[in-house]
């Protein structure tokens, strides 16, 4: 069923926006691009933050490496 | 016997009847190409190859592009299949040093909105009247990335390949010229001049090697279209800092980027015949690209100052024009540009970060823009 449910949306959105005009299309693509590029790396840098913090730099074990 | 001397004679000659007029036209464009590579040392390795290339394809009747001929065969195996782009993708990875970028994390937004002229020029593309893949082919140049822009192109108009691969390497090698007027224009004398300090090391090897990681696997499930590119540049990377298999790595960044750069070289070369490239529109796309590049430096810049502004006043806005993908010379260009106003500043390192985050920001655009037209059904 829920695969069902899933395979019907995702019919649905190819064919609504397969046909969009240049205009939404454009919009879309500045918005969402530009937003979903900011916001992954934006959780890309969240995640190095916390990736130093649980493994900190040691100047002692990386002279040893 | 008089009859088959003269067919004899014509198939001496036959090469230069069946000249079209833009074959010559485009002999001299890879002469000019060559030129550019050997004299201007402007992206040689590249831009070689295809100035060779290009005066291949433009000799008639040697059927080089044709079913059979020798470029055909790398272009059908390295160019349709990605192959190539994804292999030099391995050895940027296997090349570049995070490390930067990841001793001051929040520097990897300029890595994105060093991105935002794709978009910009993509939409400008639209309003000159070329179809939405194309569009997003000649957005894509802006990602001042060779390897992204072929291996978007050549899946989703892979007509317009000459013309978008030449613009994305030649605009790459143009980047000391073209940046520099850019980033005086948006910025004041103040802010050219701020010392940003030196960047202390502060990732551990443990943090090296689980960054590419976290990158590929988030990435990855964010724009899983783009995964190719981000996985392969990020599994160059993890070879580089595991230094569990420096074969792999030496071989990734020498043997296997060299032979791959040479073989995708000539057979971009070799898109470019006269009949197919010397068009108004190859000139609209030279032109489109050449915007993105300038918007992206714009685009980095005004959020180098928008982070300067937040963190109050700690961020130098330059760095913010090394947010596009030209590894590592914007870097060096942003360098260059902070020790004219003030000789005691020392930004390369803060550069090379907002670089790298370029890097994967070409990528993670590039990757974002295949997942969103996925989402809406249009590949």
């Amino acid at each position: 069923m829920v695969v069902l449910i899933r395979i019907t949306t995702s019919q649905y959105f190819i064919r609504r926006y397969i046909n969009m005009d240049n205009w939404t299309f454009g919009v879309t693509m500045i918005v969402v691009g530009m937003g979903g590029t900011l916001l992954t790396l934006l959780i890309l840098s969240l995640l190095m933050s916390v990736l130093k913090k649980v493994f900190p730099y040691k100047k002692e074990v990386e002279k040893a490496n | 016997m008089l009859e088959a001397v003269g067919s004899g004679l014509y198939g001496l000659v036959a090469g230069f009847t069946n000249l079209h007029w833009s074959n010559p036209i485009m002999i001299v464009v890879g002469l000019f190409l060559l030129y550019l590579g050997i004299k201007k040392d402007f992206e040689p390795l590249l831009l070689v190859p295809i100035g060779f290339g290009c005066i291949l394809v433009n000799i008639p009747l040697a059927g080089l592009m044709e079913e059979g001929g020798f470029l055909k065969i790398i272009y059908d195996a390295g160019v349709i299949t990605e192959l190539f782009p994804l292999l030099i993708f391995v050895g940027i990875g296997a090349m570049t040093d995070f490390g930067p970028l990841l001793e001051n994390p929040k520097i990897f937004l300029l890595g994105a909105a060093g991105q935002f002229g794709i978009f910009l020029t993509l939409a400008l593309a639209l309003v000159l009247g070329f179809t939405k893949l194309e569009a997003v082919s000649i957005g894509i140049i802006g990602a001042c990335d060779g390897p992204t822009a072929i291996y978007v192109t050549s899946k989703y108009a892979p007509h317009l390949l000459g013309a978008v691969s030449v613009a994305a390497y030649s605009y790459m090698s143009l980047v000391p010229v073209f940046q520099p007027p850019i980033m005086k224009l948006l910025t004041s004398k103040k802010e050219r001049m701020i010392n940003m300090g030196a960047v202390r090391k502060s990732a551990s090897k443990t943090t090296k090697i689980v960054f590419p990681l976290i990158v590929t696997v988030i990435g990855g499930l964010i724009a899983p279209k783009g995964l190719p590119l981000l996985g392969t540049i990020m599994l160059g990377n993890l070879m580089k800092e595991c230094g569990a298999v420096s074969r792999l790595t030496k071989a990734s960044e020498n043997e296997i980027a060299n032979i791959v750069t040479l073989l995708l070289g000539i057979s971009i070369g070799a898109t470019m015949d006269g009949k197919v490239f010397l068009t108004p529109q190859t000139l609209i796309i030279l032109a489109l690209g050449f915007l993105a590049i300038c918007l992206d430096t714009a685009c980095g810049v005004l959020f180098g100052k928008l982070m300067n502004v937040l963190t109050g006043g700690k961020i130098n806005p330059l760095i913010g024009a090394a947010g596009i993908s030209a590894y590592p010379m914007s870097a060096r260009v942003v360098q260059k540009e902070g020790q004219k106003y003030n000789p005691k500043n020392y930004l390369l390192m803060h550069a090379m970060g907002a670089n790298t985050g370029g890097q994967v920001g070409s990528v993670m655009a590039a990757a974002v823009m295949l997942s969103i037209l996925k989402g809406m059904g249009i590949i």
